[in-house]
């Protein structure tokens, strides 16, 4: 995430930190982790500064990350959108999905497509796109701003050409990911990417969705994770869990 | 559901904050219950009626139990002082004690203002805004302190 923020190849910030390029590539995929002053070595490459803080951990979230990943992703942002507001926000990815592979999903919708917990707090998407749409391309739809159209239906579109912590479009093209909204393909933002983005965003609100997509990474992770059967009974399961319990009354 | 049962209780957490005008990201449902006999009986017929699941640990993805028919009783829900339920509806958590009120229902109902929930006709008991940050301050999480501090800087602004 350090390396394209600083809009680095893994090759060059190999040379920066004095190892070889197949070592960076390595870390990125998580076949080996590297040593903590490794870390601090990579961001520094990278012009950053590494914050570090502890805080408890947080897995309120889980639950209900647990609950959207086993919707379909249009069914995820219907549960998270604000009401009234739905209609809209499915015809702007409607619309997108008719646009091919012209803009790229980043925001509030690409997390909710992602699964996250947070509520929408408008009926706009944000894209990141190349260029500016031509209004066939949004059936109809007007500017409102710069960069801002309305469609017909009412949901908004709002086109941000180099996200916080990007070099735009192409860089956010090697990670995105295509989504299945209601049968139509849409161009959804990585996680990781996603991740980037909110973590350099100084909007308000920003630090919350950086908290809610690495929650979603966080799940993802422990989904893949194998388990030991758990042969129980749900009666059994229920017991267990009264005995730990510390009864209201 | 709940107010059809004539439940008696007050809405926390980042639901309640919604209820008082503040931004709040949050789709999952926070509430305390008053223990009467009668208030726990209608709770039960409320919950039986949802169907839930029982998240057994919500730190652990996939750690749920369908809950058998009709499983919950004024006794059932007092076994817990917690319960973190997935509904049809979406999440409902019921907190008998939130952190800092050890009284629950009692502490939080006396400060607490009756509002309407938006675009229905169902008015609910909202605890007050002081009392849900109290909470959230003792409760310490990383997102709880986010919050906090966003609302301290709007505030000031």
């Amino acid at each position: 995430m350090a390396r394209r923020r600083a809009r680095l190849t893994q090759r060059e910030l190999a040379e920066r930190v004095g190892c070889r390029q197949a070592t960076v590539a390595r870390w990125e995929r998580g076949d080996r982790q590297p040593a903590f002053q490794d870390v601090q070595e990579v961001v520094g490459a990278c012009g950053l500064q590494l914050d570090a803080h502890l805080l408890s951990e947080d897995r309120s979230w889980w639950p209900q990350i647990a609950l959207q990943m086993e919707r379909t992703p249009a069914q995820r942002v219907r549960a998270l959108a604000p009401r009234g507001d739905l209609p809209d926000v499915m015809a702007v990815l409607d619309a997108l999905a008719e646009t091919g592979e012209w803009g790229i999903v980043i925001g509030e919708v690409a997390g909710a497509l992602h699964g996250w917990p947070l509520v929408l707090s408008d009926r706009t998407v944000e894209v990141c796109a190349p260029e500016r749409p031509s209004v066939p391309i949004l059936g109809g739809g007007r500017a409102t701003g710069a960069g801002k159209y309305e469609l017909p239906s009412g949901g908004r579109l709002s086109i941000v050409e180099v996200p916080s912590g990007t070099s735009g479009y192409e860089d956010l093209a090697r990670g995105a990911e295509s989504v299945n909204v209601d049968g139509k393909k849409v161009r959804v933002a990585g996680l990781l990417d996603l991740l980037r983005i909110a973590d350099a965003s100084p909007e308000p609100g920003a630090r919350r969705h950086a908290l809610a997509y690495q929650a979603v990474l966080n799940v993802q992770r422990a989904q893949a994770e194998p388990k030991p059967v758990d042969d129980r009974s749900d009666g059994q399961k229920i017991e267990a869990w009264l005995s730990e319990q510390v009864p209201a009354a | 559901m709940l107010a059809g049962h004539r439940v008696a209780f007050v809405l926390i957490g980042g639901a309640a904050i919604q209820s008082h005008g503040r931004r709040y990201d949050t789709q999952d449902i926070d509430l305390t219950p008053a223990t009467t006999p009668e208030n726990l009986a209608r709770l039960a017929d409320a919950l039986n009626e949802l169907q839930c699941r029982l998240i057994t640990d919500p730190a652990d993805v996939g750690s749920w139990v369908e809950l058998p028919s009709g499983y919950f009783t004024p006794r059932s829900l007092l076994a817990a002082s917690v319960w973190n339920l997935a509904t049809r509806y979406g999440q409902l958590d019921l907190c008998f004690t939130p952190e800092g009120f050890p009284g629950g229902y009692g502490d939080l109902h006396q400060r607490a203002t009756e509002r309407p929930v938006a675009g229905t006709t169902v008015v609910v008991s909202v605890a007050a805004l002081e009392d849900v940050h109290e909470s959230k301050r003792r409760a310490d999480r990383p997102k709880d302190r986010e919050y906090l501090q966003r609302d301290e800087e709007t505030r000031s602004s």
